[in-house]
């Protein structure tokens, strides 16, 4: 029988919804935490209080390179600001040196060496909204790729879907079971939706070249010609072999300080340091504006003269940085972070609740049938693992961090590996717990996760909620405070999870004699 | 601060949307009061109080970003507006 355009949208939309909803999920409450990821790592670096000092950083940082890896083809130098509190060093070592030394250091907020643990913080949790984990970075962000196109199909056939748009807008209807899931489902659709457009469309024009190189290839002879026509880099950087002395760092930054009216520089490239040759490549914050393609400048290494500053943007390239500035919200200031937050907590509660309604809408029928079949019984052990474990993941992740001993080694692949171990150990349990009772038992254990972050951070380090709410420690009190409240809404939901009874199917009548059929 | 203020503002002239639907209508006033006349005026409060946010946002941070901001702002504020209705339903349900 043929189906109305709106009868085939809803089976566009569930199904489109239900195969990618658990990565979904997983990009989805990642890639909210991301927008506080600096902040994150902060919490996880609980050793550093120094204020952070980006042209002191610079200088020092300067420094500590010509004493650690002097002989290095490139250095890259991530600044602090008033987010990120730490000095991030990489180098690209010579062709000489020790394959096994490191080639990357952490420094404070003003570039001294400081005893740090070895943790990714929360930038673990931004490279796994697009890399996933585990696997190679490409084939996850195809993977990603795909469900962001799979969401946006999913979101569109929503709105067809949703024949009472307005009418319903208000409308959340508690203790109604199924009706209450769907209220639920569509209102975080609906409230949200120009930011579940823009991040979806953005996300995928963040990895567009990827996706989408066939511009690429038919025009230039490979993809890093057209990057470096796109995305301004120096000439020729080739080293001359002449040693010379590098130009004071503090010169440096005057120059970047009158080009671009007092901005912070966000990160700085050195090419061939203490070589005749050598280029330094300043690159303007991006919390400057809201484009994530922030202007450069390049300037001879030796004397501290510009050499070039990157031109205006094509209109394409302008439009591309503002949909991925736009994406990242690396501009927004404290309150926008937040509207950036919640919203994208509301995402993750539409991902979530459109998957609790899958099985909803099936449990009834397959209880009235009397048999579970293996497609619904694994949709419901994946939803059980994923919208709770995963966030009772992210708890261990935390509570890792703090108790991991310090001299560990690879202490902060440790972190990780433990949130995926208890992700994992959600599906199992999950499997072999009936399905009521775990959802109940991994709420509570995901609540119980959370209650212990503030605790066990209190207990291993000075900075306690109160001593943070003491200093005015916006940062680490606001850590422990969002910590309780995820752990009174999972101890909550395991407690309502608990009360509320499945209904009874309702008994088939004997239509002839209007009695219940035996 | 300017944030919790516009969510408040805009938390109102979602009230007032509200209040314009029938299905809502009774938790404001009795649903017999809601006259065409009476339906048309509170469309136009709610829809004029959001708006106006939209000026208030660009005044403080710019037309671009008070864009982006006020869309943020009415998610919240929708989501404010809504547990506000379920309260005071749940609150006229017990007297």
């Amino acid at each position: 029988m043929k189906q109305s355009l709106r009868q085939s949208m809803s089976v566009l939309h569930t199904w489109s919804g239900l195969i990618v909803g658990w990565l979904l999920f997983a990009i989805f409450l990642t890639g909210t935490c991301a927008y506080f990821q600096e902040e994150i790592t902060k919490w996880m670096q609980p050793e550093l209080t120094t204020h952070a000092d980006s042209d002191l950083a610079a200088i020092n940082a300067v420094e500590y390179l010509q004493e650690t890896a002097p002989d290095a083809q490139t250095w890259f130098i991530g600044l602090p600001d008033d987010r990120k509190a730490t000095t991030r060093l990489f180098w690209r070592p010579g062709e000489n040196a020790d394959p096994s030394a490191p080639t990357r250091a952490v420094l404070d907020g003003q570039g001294a060496a400081a005893e740090i643990r070895d943790t990714q913080g929360g930038f673990f949790l931004y490279r796994f909204h697009f890399d996933l984990h585990y696997m190679p970075a490409i084939l996850a962000r195809y993977l990603v790729g795909i469900a962001a196109m799979t969401m946006l199909i999913a979101i569109i056939s929503g709105v067809i879907t949703h024949k009472k748009i307005f009418i319903d807008f208000f409308t959340l209807r508690f203790g109604k079971g199924q009706r209450s899931w769907l209220d639920a489902h569509n209102m975080s659709a609906v409230f949200a939706l120009p930011f579940f457009l823009m991040i979806t469309y953005t996300g995928l024009v963040t990895l567009a070249s990827m996706y989408m190189p066939f511009a690429i290839t038919a025009n230039y002879k490979s993809a890093g010609d057209f990057f470096q026509e796109a995305f301004f880099s120096p000439d020729n950087a080739s080293p001359s072999g002449m040693p010379a002395e590098m130009a004071p760092m503090s010169d440096i930054l005057r120059v970047a300080a009158q080009r671009w009216d007092g901005a912070k520089v966000g990160d700085i490239r050195i090419i061939s340091p203490n070589d005749e040759n050598a280029i330094v490549v300043l690159r303007r914050s991006t919390s400057e504006a809201i484009g994530d393609r922030s202007p450069q400048i390049i300037l001879n290494g030796v004397t501290g003269a510009l050499i070039k500053a990157s031109p205006d943007q094509s209109a394409a390239l302008a439009t591309e940085s503002f949909f991925v500035g736009l994406h990242a919200g690396r501009y927004a200031d404290w309150g926008l972070r937040w509207l950036y937050f919640l919203s994208g907590l509301g995402g993750a509660t539409m991902i979530g609740t459109g998957l609790v309604l899958w099985t909803n809408k099936r449990a009834l029928k397959n209880q009235k049938a009397g048999k579970t079949p293996f497609g619904f019984w694994l949709v419901e052990r994946l939803n059980i693992a994923t919208l709770v474990g995963l966030p009772a993941g992210l708890a261990v992740f935390f509570l890792a961090n703090r108790l991991l001993p310090l001299d560990m080694e690879n202490r902060s692949d440790w972190e990780i590996n433990f949130l995926f171990i208890v992700w994992a150990g959600a599906f199992v349990w999950a499997a072999g717990r009936p399905a009521r009772r775990a959802w109940a038992e991994m709420l509570g254990l995901s609540g119980g996760m959370f209650l212990l972050v503030p605790i066990v951070n209190a207990a291993t380090t000075s900075r306690n909620l109160f001593v943070s709410l003491g200093n005015g420690d916006w940062v680490f009190a606001g850590f422990d405070a969002a910590m309780l409240f995820f752990a009174s809404a999972f101890g909550y939901a395991a407690f309502k999870c608990l009360k509320v009874k499945r209904p009874a199917p309702r008994p088939v009548l004997n239509k002839r004699a209007g009695l219940p059929a035996e | 601060m300017i944030h919790v203020f516009a969510i408040v503002i805009a938390a109102i002239g979602f009230l007032c949307l509200a209040s314009s639907m029938r299905r809502h209508a009774g938790v404001f006033f009795p649903a017999s009061d809601l006259t065409a006349r009476r339906k048309f005026h509170l469309r136009l409060a709610g829809t004029l109080v959001l708006a106006s946010m939209i000026a208030v946002n660009a005044f403080a941070f710019g037309v671009v970003v008070g864009l982006i901001t006020w869309f943020g702002q009415l998610t919240i504020a929708a989501a404010v507006c809504v547990l506000g209705l379920q309260i005071k339903e749940g609150v006229m349900k017990s007297l």
